[in-house]
């Protein structure tokens, strides 16, 4: 019987054209665009580059030059120098091709920002300014020291330690495209409302024949439920298909553990479709209509249209992220990719578990037992 | 106005969504309006960062205050995880270690391993960090070479460190308000079009039904009339949103539109006529209102990407520009950019985007009538 239901579903399911084709066409769509918006933006904004300055040598000032010559060649280079009159220094400035103008005479600094580049020029400038001081002082004070102070400040010094905590893609804009697989899990929940509507005599023909048929009712639904998983998990595994494979996304190291996740995303969305589908009353279209705020509502607070919302959540609402469903669906690919051991990435498994069973369970209550005096 | 009662009578049900969207975007634009500020001089960038003194002396003290006197210093659990989520997601720029052993290597001259970085990738924060510590352990050094005792030169470091370069700031023109770049107008462009796609387009779908169409045909309702009543209801619909999203900003901004300000309200104006016509296409060219949410955040999420509402423009490459200029949300950006400073003010290049927004409304008004002329021949023919 189960067999039977869960066949003839899946190809009526399957038939929905329109509904599959978005399930594949809109995370395709998106991440196109994302990719191609995101690519290089991480690199530009977080990654360093050497800062550009322009240098303008008003009056020579030989110290101050060897000292921006040593900063400005070589692999770890601090500064990309442009060596220029003040006109065209502010020219650059203005035009966003350099960070700050240094002035080698009175060691002065022109910048229109306050930005991070500006802050490092900045600090440049001040070291040598320090160590220029230092040294005056200790000539005026202390002579017979002044050996000793310019051996120290010529010595080369390491004071950090570097403690690379993740070998996983830093690259912040990466939760864009987890949301939008939790996204498209999230909206899977469309297909879920069909175990209502296919299973209820009120809303459709095949409902009312299902209903007067010897089948259990739980079969029925079981059946429904189940091809409703089996067509989301084929959405979701292209969508990762895609994403990993053609859009070459850096998901980490633990490819087939993102599947797994995205495959329990879809299953979580289906099952949310079901318990919304049998707690709104009324039309398919409301049923729909709920499904999608929801949807949508949860895609926004995991941080789909503005990526620091999930982290905003974390602060102050903590609990929240999770119980909502597009949260622990693209934290879990989140943890795949940061995180050494698999723990976090087991708890929102464990988390997605839970959800399936309590929706599929409301959904199971809500449904059952249902009389009809006329439909 | 039968047709435009009907009209109203199908978007109030349809309102729902809608609601859902104006909240979300009042929501997003109370805490994104708030946080703005804008800059005159040059103040130091404050990084965020989290400190870990294990030496727990007088001498790292000192440089924990040092810091915490220039920078935001947050507190975070000593964890490995929460550390790594804490810069993954850019809420602290740098988690500095105070190394056991601090004071007594700067006691003895060594440098090697008194603090610990933890990072993900190298970013500008932890290169200005770096550059800063080597900066401050270097200058204490300096001192004690110059025959000062170690708390002494942990004093003189202070005082000296703190004296700086003249720096000239060259100001930009500031927007203030909800003019201004993180604020209110940017996330109108993601917004309007899907409040007009979620409400509009299913009540222009309803209308479209071939079996409402020929019964409105066939009633004494001349077809011009009824095309104006849809169109006075879609007009009355888009003013009062317009309205509503302009009424709120007064009240976030808590004063009154002014100056520059009076741009953005005409940029709103003309990019909600154009959220409304392209809500019109998709109900035209949807065949069923089932998908609808999916396609509209196909179009609305994809415009606002690549037309720098959610990521700043200057962050874009020049290739996604290039892409952006086809797409209308591309010059409201624009326009809001001139007016905030994120961009040079220039009249007649601010007139001219809103020029070619302009010219959106009217290409998309000539597709719609073309759409419409085919799906009503069409149906007549049917």
């Amino acid at each position: 019987m189960f067999t039977n239901d869960y066949k003839y579903t899946l190809l009526s399911t399957l038939r929905n054209k329109r509904l599959i084709g978005w399930l594949m066409i809109f995370p395709i769509v998106l991440s196109i665009l994302f990719k191609v918006t995101f690519s290089g933006i991480y690199d530009k904004q977080v990654s360093f580059d050497p800062v550009p300055a322009a240098i303008v040598e008003d009056e020579p000032n030989e110290a101050f030059s060897s000292v921006i010559d040593s900063v400005s060649k070589g692999e770890n280079r601090l500064l990309d120098v442009t060596y220029t009159n003040e006109e065209e220094a502010l020219e650059l400035l203005d035009k966003g091709d350099v960070f700050g103008v240094i002035y080698t005479s009175d060691i002065k600094l022109t910048v229109n920002g306050t930005g991070i580049e500006q802050t490092i020029l900045k600090s440049f400038t001040d070291r040598y300014l320090v160590t220029e001081k230092l040294l005056n002082e200790t000539a005026a004070k202390h002579p017979e020291k002044l050996p000793d102070v310019i051996a120290s400040m010529s010595e080369d010094i390491t004071v950090i330690e570097q403690d690379r905590l993740s070998q996983g893609n830093p690259d912040v804009y990466i939760t864009y495209m987890y949301n939008l697989i939790a996204m498209v899990a999230v909206c899977s929940s469309v297909t879920g409302l069909s175990t209502v509507t296919e299973t209820q005599a009120d809303f459709s023909a095949l409902g009312a024949r299902k209903c007067i048929s010897p089948t259990p009712k739980l079969i029925n639904i079981l059946a429904v439920l189940c091809s409703s998983w089996t067509v989301t998990a084929v959405c979701m595994m292209i969508s990762v298909t895609f994403l990993a494979f053609v859009l070459k996304i850096n998901f980490g190291t633990r490819l087939p553990l993102v599947y797994l996740g995205a495959l329990m995303g879809g299953m979580t969305g289906v099952s949310m479709g079901f318990t919304i589908g049998s707690l709104v009353k009324g039309s398919y279209e409301k049923k729909n209509t709920a499904a999608m705020i929801v949807s949508l509502f949860f895609s926004f607070m995991s941080g789909l249209m503005l990526g620091d919302m999930k982290y905003i959540v974390q602060d102050h609402i903590p609990w929240f992220n999770l119980i909502n469903p597009a949260a622990v669906i693209s934290d879990s690919f989140y943890f795949l990719n940061i995180d050494e051991g698999y723990e976090r990435f087991i708890s929102r498994l464990i988390i997605m578990v839970i959800m399936i069973i309590v929706f599929t369970l409301t959904g199971f209550i809500f449904t059952r037992r249902k009389r009809y005096a006329s439909i | 106005m039968q047709v435009f009662k009907l009209f109203m009578k199908i978007l109030k049900k349809k309102l729902l969504l809608s609601a859902a969207c104006v909240a979300s975007f009042l929501a997003l634009c109370i805490i994104t309006t708030v946080t703005n500020s804008s800059e005159k001089t040059f103040t130091d960038t404050k990084i965020d960062i989290c400190i870990f003194d294990e030496d727990n002396t007088p001498e790292s003290q000192a440089l924990v205050d040092y810091i915490a006197a220039r920078h935001n210093i947050k507190e975070i659990e000593n964890d490995r995880q929460a550390i790594t989520d804490a810069l993954f997601y850019s809420r602290i720029d740098y988690a500095l270690t105070i190394n056991k052993g601090y004071a007594q290597k700067l006691a003895d001259g060594e440098t090697e391993g008194m603090f610990t970085d933890r990072h993900l990738s190298e970013s500008y924060g932890t290169a200005y960090m770096n550059n800063f510590l080597e900066e401050y352990v270097s200058c204490i050094n300096t001192c004690i070479a110059g025959g000062e005792s170690l708390a002494s030169a942990i004093d003189t470091t202070g005082k000296v460190l703190s004296e700086g370069t003249d720096v000239v700031m060259i100001s930009k023109p500031q927007g203030s308000g909800l003019s201004d770049g993180n604020g209110y107008f940017r996330y109108l462009a993601y917004f309007m079009p899907a409040v007009m796609i979620s409400s509009l387009s299913p009540v222009l779908m309803t209308l479209n039904k071939s079996e409402v169409r020929f019964r409105t045909n066939c009633s004494t309702i001349r077809p011009v009339s009824a095309a104006f009543q849809i169109f006075a209801g879609s007009t009355v619909f888009v003013a009062s949103v317009w309205l509503l999203f302009i009424t709120a900003g007064v009240f976030l901004k808590g004063e009154f539109y002014s100056g520059n300000d009076w741009w953005c309200v005409l940029n709103s104006l003309l990019f909600s006529v154009i959220s409304a016509l392209i809500a019109l296409l998709v109900a035209m060219l949807m065949p069923k209102s089932d998908m609808l949410m999916l396609v509209a955040n196909v179009i609305c999420l994809g415009m606002s990407f690549l037309c720098g509402v959610f990521v700043p423009m200057e962050l874009l490459s020049d290739s996604v520009k290039r892409a952006g200029q086809f797409l209308p949300a591309y010059w409201y950006t624009m326009v809001n950019e001139m007016i905030n400073g994120t961009a040079v003010f220039d009249k007649i290049k601010l007139v001219s985007y809103i020029g070619i927004e302009a010219a959106f409304v009217a290409a998309f008004a000539a597709v719609a009538l073309l759409l419409f002329k085919l799906k009503f021949s069409s149906v007549r023919q049917s």
